[in-house]
């Protein structure tokens, strides 16, 4: 059993394997360039309205100390406006992205549909193809 | 023999959490052993079979129980609120530590760095690394530039590792890692145990997907995709969906279920709304395990990508394989075992997108090659992940490298 089991992981296993093979082959997938610049765009997409003060530890000097301490303050009091704003940003910036995203799964849907006839289209070519080929052998014919 | 079981259990959210509960419930099935388990004390667990079949203590008490036990297990994960209190015991007392994550770096820095202890950070960091810029990297993973691969660089595992009697992990991946930075530790590869929480009959999938479809309303002929767990942005599930949307013009009555939820942070909803999907996607929220695992059933292609990784194996593929679903996954070092064929492996690379369409259409357009896949899987899950197998090498193990 554990053979038939082997055997059949390995078959199907090649017919996966046949199938991405064929994808990398006529994919229009973006270059590694493309994919690394959408990747950046989605670490750099959130942004953060919590920039660290005084982490990990606290600058030396009373007076650093004191100007760090105000300005966590501040932060603490203008919390209730500034974080809206940057949930607003946030959500802008991820359609953003997404947008992006489904425009360049568009452009390369379109761009395999332009590289190869649609089956209607084949089929139609076919199918004149045939009426040619009749044609032509009539024309021998009569000849 | 008495063993120490440092976990989490439920009502924790986590994988680990339902993983551990099924593990120790597998071992303590074994007449020779007695296990208690010892918990943070934030929480109180509420799974009724784990609260009936075990002492369960918070680790406070550990040191006043120490000397009765023999061996010793630490369940670790790289987060601190739920793994942070076992780590100084694995130091005081020493046992056999289970790494599910290869990184403890952000379990560290929780405990540490996040609670104002920059010197204890620092310490772990030259104890294993030496003189390198640790706050610039804490920095780096805490704001998550390239955040998973610094983990994965500076795992800061050295020390628990050192002071461990013994290292399990659950890929031969992880195995590799661990031996190259220390060769002289015992590290064995024990793969996670299938199972179904709360319950200890035989499965039997075709019943639980008639019974999963019927709960969400699913007729038998509707091609149903799901991903199950905490959806974060390295699951790709943008990816997931856009080939899904691809196979709607061919099969319209298709369905996508994401059994969890989504952290604070990733607005999946909005983007399944940008993307024109709200009808023909469900997000069903955190359910409790066994809830949340017979829904897996329901599915007829389990999507779990992950990448980048922080050297663990994922549970959900295993779990999804051995329901009888026919799973894809991330080609990742982690998933090596698996074999393609068993389950379908995509590399996470430039074509990831365009092969999951093909794959997907393929599935859908298919169904007795997606049925032998997911026989495949479910046959090599049973043959290589049964729980009592793998609870005995657990025993096993713990009773070699005890204390």
């Amino acid at each position: 059993m554990e053979n038939e089991l082997t055997a059949s992981i390995t078959q199907t296993g090649k017919q996966i394997e046949s199938i991405l093979q064929k994808v990398r082959e006529t994919s229009h997938a973006s270059s590694p360039v493309r994919t690394a610049i959408f990747r950046r765009m989605q670490q750099t997409a959130t942004i953060n309205s919590h920039w660290h003060i005084a982490w990990p530890h606290w600058p030396p000097g009373i007076r650093a100390k004191v100007t760090a301490a105000s300005q966590k303050i501040i932060r603490r009091l203008l919390q209730w406006y500034i974080d809206p704003i940057v949930e607003q940003q946030n959500q802008f910036n991820q359609t953003v992205v997404n947008a992006l995203q489904l425009l360049a799964d568009d452009l390369a849907a379109l761009q395999t549909l332009c590289q190869s006839p649609s089956e209607v289209q084949q089929a139609k070519i076919d199918r004149l193809q045939r009426q040619i080929n009749a044609l032509y052998r009539q024309i021998q014919d009569k000849d | 023999m008495r063993i120490a079981f440092f976990t989490v259990l439920s009502p924790i959210r986590s994988a680990l959490a339902d993983c551990a509960e099924g593990l120790a419930l597998a071992m303590s099935r074994n007449q020779d052993i007695t296990i208690d388990l010892f918990i943070n004390d934030d929480y109180k667990p509420d799974n009724p079979q784990i609260l009936e079949r075990f002492k369960i203590y918070t680790y406070h008490e550990f040191t006043a129980l120490a000397d009765r036990y023999q061996s010793i297990m630490y369940w670790l994960g790289d987060h601190g609120r739920y793994h942070g209190f076992m780590l100084d015991f694995v130091h005081r007392y020493p046992g056999v530590v289970v790494l599910n994550d290869l990184t403890l770096h952000r379990c560290v820095m929780d405990i540490t760095l996040n609670r104002g202890n920059t010197e204890s950070y620092l310490a772990e960091m030259r104890y294993a690394y030496g003189d390198v810029n640790a706050l610039e990297i804490a920095w780096r993973i805490k704001t998550g530039q390239e955040g998973d691969q610094l983990a994965l660089d500076y795992p800061l595992i050295e020390r628990i590792v050192d002071s461990s009697l013994g290292v399990i992990v659950h890929s031969e991946y992880g195995r590799r890692k661990i031996l190259n930075r220390h060769p002289e530790v015992p590290v064995q590869r024990i793969p996670y145990p299938f199972f179904m929480p709360g319950q200890s009959a035989p499965i039997e999938p075709e019943k639980m997907r008639a019974e999963a479809r019927a709960s969400f309303n699913l007729p038998e002929d509707t091609f149903v995709v799901g991903s199950s767990g905490i959806f974060v942005p390295n699951k790709h599930l943008g990816d997931s969906l856009s080939a899904f949307a691809h196979l709607l013009p061919r099969h319209p009555n298709s369905k996508y279920i994401l059994s969890g939820f989504a952290v604070p942070e990733y607005n999946l909803n909005a983007h399944i709304e940008q993307m024109g999907l709200s009808d023909y996607v469900t997000i069903t929220g955190w359910q409790p395990p066994d809830a949340f695992s017979r829904q897996m059933a329901a599915f007829d292609v389990g999507i779990h990508l992950r990448y980048p990784h922080i050297g663990g194996v994922p549970y959900t593929p295993i779990r999804l394989m051995g329901l009888g679903v026919c799973t894809i996954v991330s080609d990742i070092e982690p998933l090596a075992e698996l074999p393609q064929g068993a389950c379908i492996k995509i590399p996470p690379d430039v074509y990831q997108r365009d092969s999951l369409r093909a794959i997907l259409e393929h599935l859908a357009d298919n169904p007795d090659f997606r049925k032998e896949i997911a026989h495949n899987g479910q046959q090599y899950i049973s043959q290589n992940h049964n729980i009592v197998k793998i609870a005995e090498r657990y025993i096993q193990t713990l009773s070699i490298y005890g204390r």
